[in-house]
């Protein structure tokens, strides 16, 4: 009954949760009371609801006073942003089998499609590199396969996760812990930026609602409920990556882990998520196989592209990429491994880097993504 | 009875000739100095009382007064006493004069009658010079850089009695003479080399392209990787001093008092490494009553090195820009306005995140990604905006540096950086500027002549490796740098692709 009630009444509903210091919780409890969503509005604005339910009443009778019918939904329209309200077609269909669904989620971009299959990739905001690279790896290749790897656009590993996305041209979604007209982390504008254009931006917060610590652990609840899987990349034994891992156990989702060096903190909460059952991730296709998707017709675009790019290097550049095979490799050490002149090092590299085939850690050593 | 003498005192870089009137007359006994003294000059009584009565002479047991004129001008500085007291003496009758009366005087008197060494002598050269007086009498320890300025006679005293003597005609001294330009070409080499440095050749290499193109430079690394040694030889890559460079720096060391004993010309490029609580007047010059050059003076024509530039007070690196614009500082009184010189290499070093060990090869950083972009926002500032190349200087694990090459010495290395600013010179000597560092925004886009590859792969690195529209001048002017030290008219691929490897905090980047 409520949820018929939203369709038809999406904008006083969108009204509803926008209100100052709204929850969730006091949005739904007010709804059961009235009714309806319009219902609640009339209530405000007749005075009639009990005051314990918020401590902003005077805010919200002011704004309900002023309220008119549709206005909420251009105000979202004027700024870019869509709405879905939970039992829409467009809902992500696996978020609605949640427990405590979102009501409505506010989004930038593109919803994915609800029969689309997406994956999870989450871990630490402070990975090492081999974390980055991973979590690139997977992103790039989950989403060249065709599947929407879906993450928190924190710094990091989600980052990493949404980055190889874009790259691969695939599709991704950044759930965020704030409005989805909120740039946060701030260093990161560019990247939600390229989301917001190639793929989606959700939240189930109101535009302007700011990044609070509470929000994100709710955020992770959504990043988990609209995913078949989820992937823990690098994680501490604290890191909030273990609780969306937890919500996706919860929620009877398949849980990976990518395993790490038993003497890194960073790959301590992975690590323990293998010994707990987690399934161990060592390529794409663990992860594919795992939520049941035939790898056979998989096109992993971005190692392929890769190969070509390898073939046309010019010999110096391939002692080069030769030499950082080793690992995490700073530009002098290369050039000791590889008797190269210093100089023709840093020349090389940077043209490596354009090319695609070495990465650079925020430092100053390199990888090779081979 | 009245006599005079003729002092000076510096005013920023210049001097100012004082004239210094003593009259001794009947009354209660006093010792009165006016005009303006500050406490030095005024506790310069004692000094003198003490000076004559133990050099053999008697001290006048009548009313002194002694005026310092003009009276409007701030005398400070213990270089009076000498002037004072042969005042003192003439005034007293105990010393008349053979030589010309035209002369500039100025020591420090010990209480036993010595003669001790004083700030700013070639200043007073100059200035003796342009007022046309006869000769300048300076203490011995000063006399071998006050004698650089030409045309003029110095003459070095040991002691208040050798002064006296030398006047009345008594004691002859030998005219000082040095030759600057015999002087310069004898000891310019510096004493550290970039031979001593094993690896961090990749820093090097940087260094070698700040100093060829006038650059300032950041760098980036974990404590202990051997920052503060790389940048102590930055001067010795520099090309030589002119003499005409040459007695600027002397002139302001001169001032600081960093001239040693019996010093003449400083011949190498200043090394200035002010401490992280270095205020912003410490840096750029001030003080009361007579500003005095800071550390971005005393660095003139060499290297100016904040080490953890990230703990330096913000006022502090704010108070940097007007220098580093300008190349000079002007410090504005009530009373005086004063410019000192301030043309500069800026280097700066600093850790990479809060605990040092972002990204290190054998200690793990504990820091968030929070606190590391917390701690490098401040790179964010209108400063950071003037340094062109940012280097990392990692600690190396020696398992990968066994194959490692001697090092080069400063001299092959400098040899490149005066050829590469004579190339750098004689383009931009049309537009007044002397190195690529100076080339502003149209400059560039007129002399950073690209190939046409080269434009498209910078294209490229733009778009996919994240630079800031901001730093496409700078990397277009480090490339022609680059290009330069490789004598290549153009700048190709090879030199934007190592030039892009100076601009690694532009790039939105933050794993280790």
């Amino acid at each position: 009954m409520i949820l018929h009630s939203f369709l038809e009444e999406k904008d006083e509903l969108i009204f509803v949760i926008s209100l100052p210091k709204m929850t969730r919780r006091t949005a739904l409890n007010l709804i059961s009371m009235f009714g309806t969503p319009a219902g609640v509005i009339e209530a405000i604005s007749k005075c009639r609801v009990p005051s314990a339910f918020s401590q902003n009443l005077s805010e919200w009778l002011n704004a309900a006073r002023k309220y008119r019918s549709g206005d909420s939904l251009s105000a979202l329209k004027s700024k870019g942003i869509g709405a879905v309200v939970l039992g829409e077609d467009s809902y992500p269909k696996l978020l609605s089998e949640l427990t405590d669904p979102p009501l409505i989620l506010f989004f930038r971009g593109t919803l994915p499609a609800s029969d689309s299959i997406c994956i999870a990739v989450v871990g630490s905001r402070n990975p090492t590199p081999y974390g980055m690279e991973v979590s690139r790896k997977l992103g790039r290749e989950l989403a060249g396969a065709g599947i929407c790897v879906v993450s928190g656009a924190a710094l990091g590993i989600d980052s990493a996760a949404h980055a190889g996305a874009l790259e691969s041209r695939g599709f991704t979604v950044a759930v965020l812990g704030c409005g989805v007209d909120v740039v946060y982390p701030p260093v990161n504008r560019l990247l939600l930026a390229d989301i917001s254009k190639r793929g989606c931006l959700i939240s189930e917060y109101p535009p302007g609602t700011k990044p609070e610590k509470f929000r994100f652990p709710e955020r992770n609840r959504i990043i988990a409920g609209m995913c078949t899987g989820v992937v823990v990349v690098e994680a501490g034994k604290t890191s909030g990556a273990l609780i969306t891992a937890e919500f996706a156990l919860s929620e009877n989702r398949e849980v990976f882990a990518v395993p790490g060096p038993i003497f890194s903190p960073k790959s301590a909460g992975t690590n323990l998520m293998i010994k707990s059952g987690a399934v161990p991730v060592t390529c794409t296709e663990d992860v594919l196989e795992g939520v049941g998707f035939s790898p056979n017709w998989v096109n992993l675009q971005g190692t392929v592209g890769l190969a070509t790019k390898i073939s046309s290097l010019s010999e110096k550049e391939l002692m080069v990429v030769e030499a950082i095979k080793a690992g995490y490799m700073y530009p002098e050490e290369i050039s000791s491994v590889s008797s190269i002149e210093s100089r023709l090092v840093l020349s090389i590299l940077s043209q490596l880097e354009v090319k695609g085939v070495v990465i650079r850690s925020g430092a100053g050593a390199y990888f090779a993504r081979i | 009875m009245l006599a005079s003498c003729n002092g000076a005192t510096i005013v920023g870089l210049e001097s100012q000739i004082v004239r210094v009137e003593v009259d001794v007359m009947k009354g209660i006994p006093t010792f009165e100095i006016v005009g303006l003294p500050d406490t030095c000059v005024r506790e310069s009584r004692i000094r003198v009382k003490s000076a004559i009565k133990n050099s053999g002479f008697d001290f006048p047991n009548k009313r002194i007064h002694v005026n310092l004129a003009p009276g409007d001008l701030r005398k400070e500085g213990a270089s009076f006493d000498l002037p004072i007291a042969l005042a003192i003496l003439e005034a007293s009758g105990q010393l008349t004069y053979t030589k010309p009366r035209s002369f500039i005087v100025a020591g420090e008197l010990s209480l036993d009658g010595k003669v001790r060494k004083i700030h700013g002598a070639i200043s007073m050269a100059l200035g003796a010079r342009e007022a046309g007086v006869h000769f300048i009498l300076v203490p011995e320890s000063n006399s071998r850089e006050a004698a650089i300025v030409p045309d003029v006679e110095v003459y070095g005293i040991s002691s208040l009695a050798d002064a006296a003597g030398f006047l009345k005609g008594s004691v002859p001294l030998p005219r000082v003479k040095v030759d600057a330009e015999s002087v310069l070409s004898q000891n310019g080499q510096s004493s550290l080399d970039f031979a001593d440095v094993k690896g961090q050749e990749h820093a090097k290499r940087a260094i070698e392209v700040a100093a060829a193109g006038g650059h300032n430079l950041l760098m980036v690394g974990p404590p202990g990787s051997g920052k503060t040694m790389l940048a102590a030889r930055i001067p010795s890559i520099l090309p030589p001093l002119t003499l005409e460079e040459s007695l600027e720096v002397t002139k302001i060391h001169s001032i600081a008092g960093l001239i040693p004993s019996g010093g003449a010309l400083v011949t190498e490029r200043p090394f200035r490494s002010p401490g992280c609580s270095t205020t912003a007047v410490g840096l750029t010059g001030g003080g009361q009553p007579l500003p005095r050059p800071g550390e971005v003076t005393l660095a003139h024509c060499g290297v100016l090195y904040l080490d953890e530039i990230t703990l330096f007070q913000r006022s502090a690196l704010e108070s940097l820009r007007a220098p580093l614009e300008d190349g000079r500082v002007t410090i504005v009184r009530s009373m005086v306005s004063v410019t000192f010189p301030a043309s500069f290499s800026l280097v700066a070093s600093m850790n990479p995140c809060p605990c040092g060990y972002f990204g290190d090869v054998l200690k793990e950083c504990t820091c968030s990604a929070h606190a590391i972009q917390k701690y490098r926002s401040i790179l964010s500032g209108p400063l950071f905006d003037r340094i062109d190349l940012q280097v990392s200087v990692p600690r190396l694990r020696k398992e990968y540096l066994r194959k490692i090459r001697p090092p080069e010495s400063s001299s092959e290395i400098r040899n490149r950086v005066i050829r590469a600013r004579a190339v750098q010179r004689q383009r931009l000597l049309p537009e007044g500027v002397f190195c690529n560092a100076g080339m502003a925004g149209k400059l560039v886009e007129k002399y950073c002549l690209i190939s046409s590859n080269a434009e498209r792969f910078l294209w490229d690195a733009f778009d996919k490796l994240g630079f800031s529209a901001r730093s496409y001048h700078r990397i277009l002017k480090v490339a022609r740098t680059i290009a330069d030290l490789a004598g290549s008219e153009q700048i190709e691929i090879e030199h934007l692709a190592e030039a892009l490897q100076y601009r690694f905090l532009d790039r939105n980047c933050l794993h280790s």
